[in-house]
């Protein structure tokens, strides 16, 4: 139920934007801005043959990147919200280097990881991890002292601390994170996917673009913001089924 | 039977050391209940902890059945004023919890929590989360998970006090009812000298901070029916309230 009214919003969204588009390629009538419906139906005769293999490409660096950077931050982030003295060592180096625009180290990067996937994957991650570190050590400092109390007087371990309460108490904080750091990384994956590739729906635009192809340019934009869209809703979901309480 | 012998706890404050409490010696027989009854602030919390294993740093003794506390090995069953349920785990999922953290589920564990919280009256709620009980169902609730922990001490920590008069008065003669099949040896912390009365066999009372034992009293309403209509009742509590109205009040 709460799934249909949620594509219904979809649905009106985007018809309100194509409205507005096709608003503004009628009044301004010029080849950059074309109709709508002249990228639709571009991108329905292009998609299989043309497009699809850059989406995959940029599903799986994002996947990858966004997997990366959760297997560093989540523990990170628990160690630091729960054990105070850590989070007193690692704070001022998370928040040293947390507004650093890590895209700067790219090139570094690069060179380090080369110019295939690693690279990319890597330089999402550095970005997203430290979101995902902030909300989490803030979740975890969150909980109430006294959620501990049951599991702690009923000399309950660590390992079930950490199962029983800690888990899930932040999980709601880990989607929460990676709903914003998804945003992140879509942008920085268009970024780093203008060079050394020749794969990726980054890669595909900015080529459009070089070939004076409007209809594609603007047929990958729209498929990077439904790759947007599909990415939010599945996170919407999971917490759907694992946030129910 | 448990027994606390010259306890004191200080915490460490800035600078200094605040004592919580001071040289207590109580001591719970089995099946008992021990009615604690303090101001606020006096630090009937602070011993609920020591004797749950949450505060581990402290000078005295305090022994469940001759042994020092081991949360591990000792069944500790910890009831307080904000329930203490887990808001992601429905009401069986929270009335197991203790067990589950001790050991894997049996079967026959899950025939005894089915049947404690049937007992207590939650069995058509055993699907619900938290959220969706009221006060009384979800203190019952932590009552039903430190009852099938078969503990060997039952800390109850101002465990009444969030909710309102009637259900409040319902929750103590339930309560009463229950220690008495299942005879759990309990430590009952109140405000209020009227519950204390109501349900203690002993009654302990404290001093304002740092906490002492002002007196021990041999409850002999202890057991009466329909106790609110006895004037044993009554005349107990105001003697009590007599003797410790200075004592608190400044």
């Amino acid at each position: 139920m709460k799934f249909d009214r949620k594509a219904f919003e979809y649905f009106y969204a985007l018809f309100i934007i194509f409205l507005l588009w096709y608003m503004i390629s009628q009044i301004v009538n010029i080849n950059l801005i074309p109709s709508p419906i002249l990228v639709l139906e571009n991108l329905s005769k292009t998609f299989k043959s043309k497009i699809m293999i850059h989406v995959e490409y940029s599903l799986f660096r994002i996947l990858m990147g966004i997997l990366l950077s959760l297997i560093i931050g989540v523990p990170t982030g628990i160690v630091m919200g729960y054990f105070s003295r850590i989070d007193k060592l690692l704070s001022p180096i998370v928040y040293l280097i947390y507004p650093i625009p890590k895209i700067a180290f790219l090139p570094i990067v690069m060179l380090l990881f080369g110019l295939g996937e690693m690279s990319k994957i890597f330089t999402i991650a550095i970005i997203v991890v430290f979101q995902v570190i902030v909300s989490l050590r803030d979740a975890v400092k969150g909980i109430p002292e006294s959620m501990y109390y049951s599991i702690y007087s009923l000399g309950g371990s660590w390992f079930q601390l950490l199962r029983e309460v800690i888990i899930p108490a932040s999980l709601i904080n880990i989607l929460t994170s990676i709903r914003v750091a998804l945003g992140t990384a879509i942008s920085v994956l268009f970024f780093t996917e203008t060079f050394g590739t020749e794969y990726g729906i980054g890669y595909f635009i900015m080529d459009s673009w070089m070939r004076v192809n409007y209809l594609d340019m603007y047929s990958g934009i729209i498929v990077l913001s439904l790759m947007g869209i599909v990415l939010f809703s599945i996170i919407d979901f999971l917490e759907f089924i694992f946030c129910r309480w | 039977m448990v027994k606390v012998e010259g306890l004191t706890v200080r915490y460490r404050i800035n600078e200094g050391y605040f004592t919580a409490l001071k040289n207590i010696n109580l001591n719970v027989d089995d099946g008992d209940i021990l009615a604690l009854v303090g101001p606020s602030g006096c630090g009937k919390s602070t011993l609920l902890h020591v004797l749950s294993g949450i505060i581990n740093t402290y000078e005295g003794k305090v022994t469940i059945n001759g042994e020092g506390i081991n949360t591990k090995k000792h069944r500790i069953g910890l009831v307080s004023q904000d329930y203490g349920l887990l808001p992601w785990k429905n009401v069986y999922e929270n009335a197991v919890l203790g067990l589950k953290v001790k050991s894997r589920l049996t079967s026959d564990d899950r025939d005894y929590a089915l049947f404690i919280l049937d007992r207590l009256g939650l069995k058509e709620f055993i699907r619900r989360y938290p959220e969706k009980l009221s006060g009384g169902q979800r203190q019952r609730v932590a009552i039903a998970r430190a009852l099938i922990l078969k503990p060997d001490i039952l800390l109850m920590d101002e465990p009444f006090s969030a909710l309102d008069e009637i259900t409040r008065e319902e929750m103590q003669e339930l309560f009463i009812e229950i220690q008495k099949e299942y005879k759990v040896s309990t430590i009952f912390v109140t405000h209020s000298i009227e519950e204390a009365v109501y349900i203690g066999k002993k009654i302990t009372i404290m001093s304002k901070s740092p906490g002492t034992i002002k007196q021990i009293i041999h409850n002999e309403t202890y057991g009466l029916k329909d106790k609110r209509l006895c004037r044993e009742f009554y005349d107990l509590t105001i003697k009590i309230r007599k003797d410790i109205k200075e004592e608190w009040s400044t």
